[in-house]
């Protein structure tokens, strides 16, 4: 399983390789694969680790954010009517502004700060992760909930706690899932439009691109799928150990 | 309650008074489920109700628990008016409604947790019935990894844990197979022995009725009323095959045949 999914990306380094080498023979336009490996070795001593660590932060500040207003959010709503109806239709309106759209006015509320790409991932994290605790809570079975009543478990409080959100927890994790797809996405985005001056998406694009530095460039872009790929990787091995092992047998018999 | 007939063991335990409720339909109508339905539980007593599928056992049973209000009429358990769910009234679900996301003996603690009882003492409850059930060794699975026997278990312990006063059965060995179902009956009379509560079972399987119960009330189909009730005086274990078995099979089948059943 494991060496078999290697050979389409062998082929793939191969194949780039070749093509570099043979037909394009232009750095500019597609340094090789070798000239990549090159510049990892180049930038892990100096910028690498710092715009790595910078873009996290950002992530981090925005899903931390993202996750603190949209989990409560969308729990409230999905357990009560009135709080639904009254929060339905500003979620509504905000919910379709591109995250980007929002950068101006990140730069204008928290200026060139590492706040201002947070709140850009915050943007594009939280609906996502309102929208799935929303429907994880809306989908609460009635049984489990008169199994509750019947157990004594019957003020309100002690049905969210016990009942609703233990129940809505895989539908919650899922959206923080597809959030942090978003907040990553946004990360780049945020760090490409200037609201800092570091990390990947800001290396990217104000320096690798205007300097012409494609091999750079390129390293950078696996980076981030990489770092994307590693992220979700742990965060499934995390909440289905601890969270999710009820699933275990129901999901895969 | 001074209603309460000193009768049997100790008196009456739930007490249904009159109790009729329909169900709004789409088209208008209502859908009368129960007519005037008044029925005691003694004290001790396990009483089956058996009438055709759809006939409106589940929802007698869920008046009970107080899960639905009737339109007319009373219920009264223990003495007091039953006016909405409680950890009085323990109930076992046709689907069982095992909390997925909680082990084995999580599902157990439930109704204890909502006691205000400190963590020790929710565990010696809870491995206290988990011995009852015979489930030692199965603390830490989850339902999902379970046999339905073992489910079955776990919903009778979770159910008993809270110590309820009387214990409401709608269906639940349904989903069984024969042999686990013969197998889970007799286990029910031994727990129910060893705890001495009072036991409300519902079912369309006279089999099962005349195996578990001291008395078995037969009801008509929908919408329904109680149709007659026959004590079971048949030493236990029962035999299914004995001869008064049978006859008392014979007598509930033909209640139950039913020309005009749809």
């Amino acid at each position: 399983m494991k060496a078999r999914g290697l050979i389409s990306l062998v082929v793939a380094a191969a194949l780039w390789q070749v093509l570099a080498d043979t037909l394009v023979r232009n750095r500019f336009i597609l340094p090789s694969f070798l000239d990549v490996l090159k510049a990892y070795a180049r930038l892990a001593g100096s910028i690498l680790l710092r715009d790595v660590a910078i873009s996290l932060m950002h992530f981090a500040l925005g899903l931390a954010m993202g996750l603190m207003v949209g989990v409560p959010v969308g729990c409230l709503m999905g357990w009560s009517r009135v709080m639904d109806q009254i929060l339905d239709p500003l979620i509504e309106i905000l919910r379709p502004i591109p995250p980007i759209a929002w950068v101006p006015l990140a730069i204008v509320w928290f200026h060139l700060t590492h706040f201002s790409a947070g709140f850009i991932v915050f943007i594009g994290a939280v609906f996502p992760i309102l929208i799935n605790a929303y429907t994880g809570f809306r989908g609460v079975e009635k049984r489990f909930v008169e199994a509750a009543e019947v157990l004594g478990c019957i003020r309100g409080w002690d049905l969210v706690r016990a009942v609703a959100f233990p129940s809505a927890l895989p539908s919650i994790l899922a959206g923080v899932r597809i959030g942090m797809g978003v907040g990553w996405m946004c990360v780049v985005a945020a760090e490409i439009f200037g609201v800092s001056e570091n990390g990947l998406g800001f290396r990217i694009f104000q320096r690798f691109y205007y300097l012409h530095q494609t091999d750079n460039l390129i390293a950078y872009m696996i980076l981030l799928g990489l770092l994307a790929l590693l992220i979700d990787r742990g965060f499934r091995a995390i909440t289905e150990r601890l969270w999710l092992r009820w699933r275990v047998g129901a999901v895969i018999p | 309650m001074n209603t309460a007939n000193k009768l049997g063991k100790g008196g009456v335990k739930v007490e249904v008074v009159k109790v009729s409720k329909s169900f709004p339909q789409p088209d208008g109508a209502p859908l009368k489920v129960l007519v005037d339905v008044s029925l005691r539980v003694w004290d001790g007593e396990f009483l089956c109700v058996v009438g055709p599928s759809g006939c409106g056992k589940t929802t007698l049973l869920r008046i009970v628990a107080g899960l639905e209000q009737p339109d007319v009429g009373y219920v009264w358990v223990d003495g007091v008016k039953s006016e909405g769910p409680s950890p009085v009234k323990g109930m076992i679900f046709q689907d069982l409604a095992l909390f997925p996301w909680r082990t084995v003996r999580g599902n157990v603690e439930f109704g204890l947790e909502f006691k205000g009882l400190p963590l020790e003492e929710r565990g010696r409850i809870s491995s206290h019935y988990l011995r009852l059930v015979g489930l030692e060794g199965w603390e830490d699975r989850y339902p999902n990894e379970l046999s339905g026997g073992m489910k079955q278990r776990v919903a009778i312990a979770r159910a008993l844990a809270p110590g309820p006063e009387v214990l409401l059965m709608d269906e639940p060995f349904t989903a069984l197979d024969a042999q686990t179902r013969n197998v889970m009956q007799s286990e029910l009379v031994s727990i129910w022995k060893a705890t001495g509560k009072t036991i409300l079972f519902v079912t369309h399987n006279i089999d099962e009725a005349i195996y578990l119960a001291d008395r078995v009330i037969v009801f008509t189909p929908r919408p329904a009323s109680v149709k007659n009730v026959y004590s079971v005086d048949l030493e236990r274990p029962r035999d299914r095959t004995s001869h008064r078995f049978q006859r008392l099979r014979r007598k509930i089948l033909e209640d139950m045949a039913f020309p005009n059943m749809r």
